[in-house]
């Protein structure tokens, strides 16, 4: 197998459609100011302005003085203690609020399919380890694609990932409302005391073609159902780093969604390493190497006894579970990618 | 507080910035946005959610009398970036000092320009750059060196020239005074990042140099140009001045005064200041040289006025203009026109839109959305 294409080849898994440029980036300048400077299309303008009345709708306040540097890099309040952004040069490493926003772009007409879960999960779950899909809510109703009598635990969430409704987890098929948005509802496998969560951020390395995991976390779950809150504003999570090559982990370190209160110490052993990882590993990018899905995308998967179960797939990287313990964009890859995309 | 007139829809601000879609004003809510984000005036959250929606900065809420004059009556900060796309490509005869003066000389008084400064050399337009570096000078001869590009002040330097050596009064931080042999009159530049001019030094007329004897003190005109009759018409004009803090030029933005001239008039108003020692209070008399500013009236103003309507008239092409002007004894210099004007020295004193005229103009560029929020069309 070749792992690197020659020079101006276009990798072959790479969406013919995915676009090349976002917006100019002078390749020897990856800072984040400038990078907003050059922002200059409607649809990268559109989202700097949704982020830019997120970031001043937020309560409380900042100071200007924090506010300033904040905002004119592209990062939401919390950002600034969670990541420590006061060292000099420090923020330039980290994947701003305002990227993860537009990084979906570089997946073009590919969006679609990561933006509907119901979508991916049928036209996917082929290929991917998903957990099974049982049916939707859908119009006030319970849509079931199978048998009525399946065992839970359910896991339900929005069919959009545009919906920022948590997700929520039930014994069985009665507990789950049947009014409010449409969601996909998901058959879990038996619950274990001690389950986790892991968060796996996937680009394609534009020098081999290859789908690379750019990050991973684990993100420890409370032993009772309903312990689904990871994403919600003002949730606390537990989580520790993995090393991508290993699936060692690092110390967990707490974190509050949201938070302008100091970060907490992280603890201080390590944390146990992700069982099987390297079968997960193969497992997932295998399976994305034959999609040709992707630029970006950032699955959640139930660590499991064998290779994990994707739980959800989404286009909108989680900047502050996946970065709580040190910055994701200042890997080759990462670089690469960025210089690739003009981000 | 003063009434909205009738041509005003209350809403505006919050409907023009909802409507802006095109990329050209999404970069300009960009910049707004930003500076939004880094001013450092303290306002309260309610404070602040109102400004952000209007499209204001917060600075604004220590410049303007939000009290006396319905915020409504004002140009925002974002309708004023706005103002740039008025002139479309003609906008480059205002952004380039240059091209501004060959346009200009054919069609009244500019400073003449004698070098550029780029990339390291100087290139001489008359010749009077190597006479003063050769120490060729029979007399003394003062010049103004300045940015080629952009407002808001910037470095500049006064240079007095004679055969021997060059005195250099600037506004540059550590080097606000300092003296050069004449051979070496290029080390001037030895800081500089961005293209430099080099102008024959304008002598200001009675009148201004009695304002504050040592800075020039420019008038600033706004015209505009009626969309329907296409009709010049001055929409407001200030006398700045300088003073010890904004030495050795009368920059509104680094300490100096702006003073409304009544256009009917030119009976000047009280002078006020944005920044440095004397920002807060209305000046009726100048502030080092205790000299009166209210009630003065600029001489030959009809004169001044008619001169620069018609030559708003020989450029059709132009649709909105800030000027600066020096004024002589006799006549009328044009130092350099300004397509998005500052208008924190104008509104200081009024707010602009109480000037139907100008709405009208506004509201032909899209920058004055009479719309209510729900989308109710005012016919105004």
């Amino acid at each position: 197998m070749t792992l690197f294409l020659p020079k101006g080849t276009r990798p072959p898994g790479l969406h013919p459609a995915a676009p090349r440029v976002i917006y100019k980036t002078v390749r020897k300048n990856l800072s984040h100011e400038s990078r907003i400077g050059r922002i200059d299309r409607s649809e990268t303008l559109n989202e700097f302005h949704a982020f830019s009345e997120d970031f001043h709708a937020r309560r409380p306040r900042l100071d200007p003085e924090y506010a300033g540097p904040l905002h004119n890099r592209g990062f939401l309040p919390d950002k600034g203690v969670l990541f420590d952004l006061d060292s000099p040069g420090r923020a330039d490493q980290y994947l701003s609020d305002l990227q993860a926003r537009i990084l979906p772009l570089v997946n073009g007409t590919r969006q679609a399919a990561l933006r509907n879960r119901l979508l991916f999960w049928r036209l996917h779950r082929a290929s991917v380890a998903m957990a099974e899909l049982v049916g939707s809510v859908q119009g006030g109703r319970l849509v079931l694609s199978g048998e009525a009598g399946l065992p839970g635990p359910f896991l339900t969430r929005p069919a959009l990932t545009s919906d920022a409704t948590s997700p929520s987890c039930h014994a069985d098929l009665s507990g789950i409302d049947r009014d409010g948005p449409e969601r996909i509802i998901l058959r879990l496998p038996q619950w274990q005391a001690g389950q986790r969560l892991l968060r796996v951020a996937v680009i394609h390395d534009p020098g081999t073609g290859l789908p690379v995991i750019l990050g991973a976390t684990v993100i420890a779950l409370t032993d009772t159902l309903g312990s689904w809150q990871v994403d919600g504003a003002g949730a606390t999570l537990r989580v520790a780093q993995i090393d991508p090559d290993t699936g060692l982990c690092g110390p967990y370190g707490a974190m509050i969604r949201g938070s302008l209160s100091p970060t907490p110490p992280t603890e201080p052993d390590p944390a146990p390493p992700v069982a099987n990882w390297w079968a997960l590993r193969i497992a997932l990018t295998g399976a994305l190497a034959r999609i040709p899905l992707l630029g970006v995308a950032q699955f959640d998967i139930l660590e499991t006894a064998d290779s994990g179960i994707v739980l959800d797939v989404t286009d909108r990287l989680d900047t502050a579970s996946l970065q709580r313990h040190g910055p994701l964009m200042g890997s080759d890859a990462a670089i690469r990618f960025l210089k690739e995309f003009g981000l | 507080m003063t009434a909205l007139p009738a041509f005003l829809h209350p809403d505006h601000h919050a409907a023009l910035i909802e409507s802006l879609s095109d990329p050209v004003s999404l970069k300009h809510l960009k910049r707004f946005r930003m500076d939004f984000s880094k001013d450092p005036t303290q306002i309260s959250d309610s404070q602040a959610d109102w400004l952000f929606a209007q499209g204001f900065l917060p600075e604004k809420t220590d410049l303007y009398d939000f009290g006396a004059y319905d915020p409504a009556l004002y140009l925002s900060d974002i309708q004023r970036w706005l103002t740039r796309e008025i002139n479309g490509a003609y906008s480059i005869v205002f952004n380039n000092k240059v091209l501004f003066t060959q346009v200009f000389r054919n069609f009244c008084k500019v400073a003449p320009v004698n070098a550029i400064w780029r990339n390291g050399r100087v290139i001489s337009y008359d010749g009077v750059w190597e006479q003063c570096v050769a120490g060729a000078l029979t007399q003394p001869r003062k010049f103004v060196i300045k940015p080629l590009g952009g407002g808001g002040g910037g470095n500049v330097y006064f240079v007095t020239v004679d055969a021997k050596r060059a005195v250099i009064e600037s506004n540059e931080k550590g080097r606000e005074q300092f003296t050069l042999p004449v051979a070496r009159l290029g080390d001037i530049f030895k800081t500089a990042h961005v293209p430099f001019m080099v102008n024959e030094f304008i002598y200001q007329g009675a009148y201004s140099q009695a304002l504050y004897p040592r800075t020039v003190n420019t008038v600033r005109m706004l015209v505009v140009r009626d969309p329907e009759t296409l009709q010049p018409h001055v929409v407001r004009t200030v006398q700045r001045m300088g003073t010890a803090s904004s030495y050795p030029i009368d920059n509104f933005t680094l300490g100096g005064l702006s003073a409304e001239i009544d256009v009917e008039t030119g009976v000047l108003g009280p002078a006020v200041a944005a920044a440095g020692p004397h920002k807060g209070p209305k000046w009726d008399f100048h502030p080092n040289t205790g000299e009166p500013i209210t009630g003065l009236v600029v001489p030959n103003w009809p004169d001044v006025i008619r001169k620069m309507k018609s030559l708003f008239l020989q450029i059709p092409y132009i649709a909105y203009c800030g000027f600066d002007l020096i004024l002589m004894d006799d006549d009328v210099v044009v130092l350099e026109g300004n397509s998005y004007s500052q208008v924190r020295l104008f509104q200081m004193h009024r707010p602009l839109l109480s000037d139907p005229v100008y709405v009208k103009v506004l509201k032909h560029y899209g920058i004055y959305v009479p719309e209510t929020l729900n989308g109710d069309r005012d016919e105004n």
